[in-house]
C-alpha cells in the first residue's frame, strides 16, 4: 500500500513538472540494460557488493573527483570460441583525489557494457563531456590496462546543483540510494572522514568473488 | 494546463499498473526462443562449467515446462544460451546478455562465466551457472530472503531455483 502511494505521489510530482518545464533530449543517468522501453536484456553477478561506504573506500585503489574529457572505444579482447569483450575508455582530468594511491592529474578508466549500456542504447549522462564525477576505482583487475570502476555502485555524477546522482542501473540498492541523496560536499566529507579509518586498518577491503572456502 | 495534468496522471497510471504486476514477480519480460525447447551451447567450457551447465539443465530447467533434454550442443554458437567461460577482464563473475531480441523473445543470448575469480567450488559453480542461465530463460533477481540462485544479495550456496522461480517458468513455457 505504501509502495502504491509512493508511485502515485511520484506520478503527481512528475506530471506537475512535465506541465511546467520545457521538454528536451535527456541522457539517462544509468546504463540501459536493455532496449529503451523494453525488458532488461543484460544481467550480471558482480564480484563486489557493498553495504557501506567505508568498505567501498577500503576496496578502492583510488577515489577521485574529476571531469570527463573524452570517451572513445577501447580494446576489444577475443577469447576462445570467438567470444569478445569490447571496452570503452573514459579520459578524466582529476580535480581531487579523496583516497588511495596518487593517480596523477589524469586517469583513463575502462568500462565494460555494465556501465555503458546495452548495444544501441543512449550513452549515460555521466559520460557527457565536462561532467563532474566521483569514482571508486580499482587497478587490480587481472589483464586490465587501466583503472576500472569497482562495480555498478561506484560511479556518481555531480549535478549542476552540487548534488550527487547515482548511476547504478540496478534498482533498490541501499548504498547507491543513500549516497545519491547526499550533496557533493556531504559525500566528499564522508569519504575524507572514513579515509583515516581505512588507512588505520579499522575498515578492511572486501575480497573479490565468492567467499573463500579455505 | 489542468486537463493536461490529469491526462498525464491517468495515462501514466494505465501504463504503469500492468508493469507493476510484472515487477512484483521476478520475470524480466522475455522468454528464450519461441517455444518450450531451449537450446544451449557449451562453448569451449572447462569441464567443471560444462558439468555445471548439465546440472542446471537437468535439475533446474527440465523439472519445469522447459524442455532442454537432448538440446545441448557442443561448440555450436547462435543458440538461446551460448555458454562461455574464460579469464575475462572485469569485476564480475557471471553475465548474461541477449544478443538478438524480438519483442518479448530473446532468440540468441550468451552466458559468460568469469574464471578470473575462481577457482570455484562445485557449489559455487552451479550457483553461478544457475543464475546466469536463469536470466536466459527469463528470470530476474529477487531481493527477498529465499533460497534461490536468483536471490539478491548473491547466494553462493544456492544451486537451485526456488518454487517461486519454477512456477514462473511453468507459466511462460
Amino acid at each position: 500500500m505504501r509502495g502504491l502511494l509512493m508511485v502515485v505521489v511520484a506520478i503527481v510530482v512528475g506530471c506537475s513538472a512535465s506541465t511546467s518545464e520545457p521538454q528536451g533530449p535527456e541522457r539517462p543517468e544509468a546504463a540501459y540494460l536493455g532496449p529503451v522501453g523494453g525488458p532488461d536484456l543484460m544481467h550480471f553477478r558482480e564480484v563486489y557488493h557493498f553495504d557501506n561506504l567505508g568498505e567501498m573506500i577500503a576496496t578502492s585503489q583510488a577515489v577521485i573527483v574529476g571531469k570527463v574529457r573524452a570517451v572513445e572505444q577501447g580494446r576489444v579482447v577475443t577469447y576462445d570460441g570467438g567470444d569478445t569483450l569490447t571496452f570503452t575508455n573514459v579520459s578524466i582530468d582529476v580535480d581531487e583525489q579523496l583516497a588511495g594511491a596518487p593517480t596523477g592529474d589524469h586517469v583513463t578508466v575502462e568500462l565494460d557494457d555494465r556501465f555503458t549500456g546495452y548495444a544501441g542504447t543512449p550513452q549515460p549522462k555521466w559520460l557527457d563531456a565536462d561532467q563532474t564525477v566521483l569514482l571508486f576505482l580499482t587497478d587490480e583487475v587481472p589483464s586490465a590496462t587501466a583503472y576500472q570502476p569497482l562495480n555498478v555502485q561506484s560511479i556518481y555524477r555531480v549535478d549542476a546543483g552540487a548534488r550527487v546522482v547515482s548511476t547504478n542501473p540496478e534498482e533498490h540498492d541501499d548504498l547507491s540510494q543513500q549516497l545519491g541523496r547526499m550533496t557533493f560536499r556531504e559525500l566528499r566529507d564522508s569519504v575524507l572522514a572514513l579515509r583515516a579509518r581505512v588507512e588505520a586498518g579499522e575498515i578492511k577491503p572486501q575480497r573479490a568473488g565468492p567467499p573463500s572456502t579455505e | 494546463m489542468r486537463r493536461t495534468f490529469w491526462s498525464c496522471v491517468v495515462a501514466t497510471l494505465l501504463a504503469i499498473l500492468p508493469v507493476q504486476s510484472v515487477i512484483a514477480t521476478n520475470l524480466m519480460g522475455h522468454r528464450a526462443g519461441y517455444d518450450q525447447y531451449v537450446t544451449v551451447s557449451k562453448m569451449f567450457l572447462t569441464s567443471q562449467m560444462a558439468w555445471a551447465v548439465d546440472f542446471n539443465v537437468s535439475q533446474n530447467w527440465n523439472p519445469t515446462d522447459i524442455n532442454s533434454s537432448g538440446f545441448v550442443w557442443v561448440n555450436d554458437s547462435g543458440t538461446e544460451s551460448d555458454v562461455y567461460d574464460a579469464n575475462y577482464s572485469g569485476t564480475w563473475s557471471g553475465k548474461w546478455t541477449c544478443l538478438d531480441f524480438d519483442w518479448s523473445v530473446c532468440k540468441t543470448a550468451k552466458v559468460q562465466i568469469n574464471l578470473t575469480y575462481g577457482p570455484y567450488t562445485d557449489l559455487q559453480a552451479t550457483s553461478l551457472v544457475c543464475e546466469e542461465m536463469g536470466h536466459a530463460v527469463g528470470l530476474a533477481h529477487r531481493e527477498v530472503n529465499y533460497s534461490s540462485c536468483m536471490k539478491r544479495p548473491v547466494c553462493w550456496e544456492c544451486s537451485f531455483l526456488a518454487t517461486h522461480d519454477t512456477d514462473h517458468l511453468d507459466a511462460i513455457y
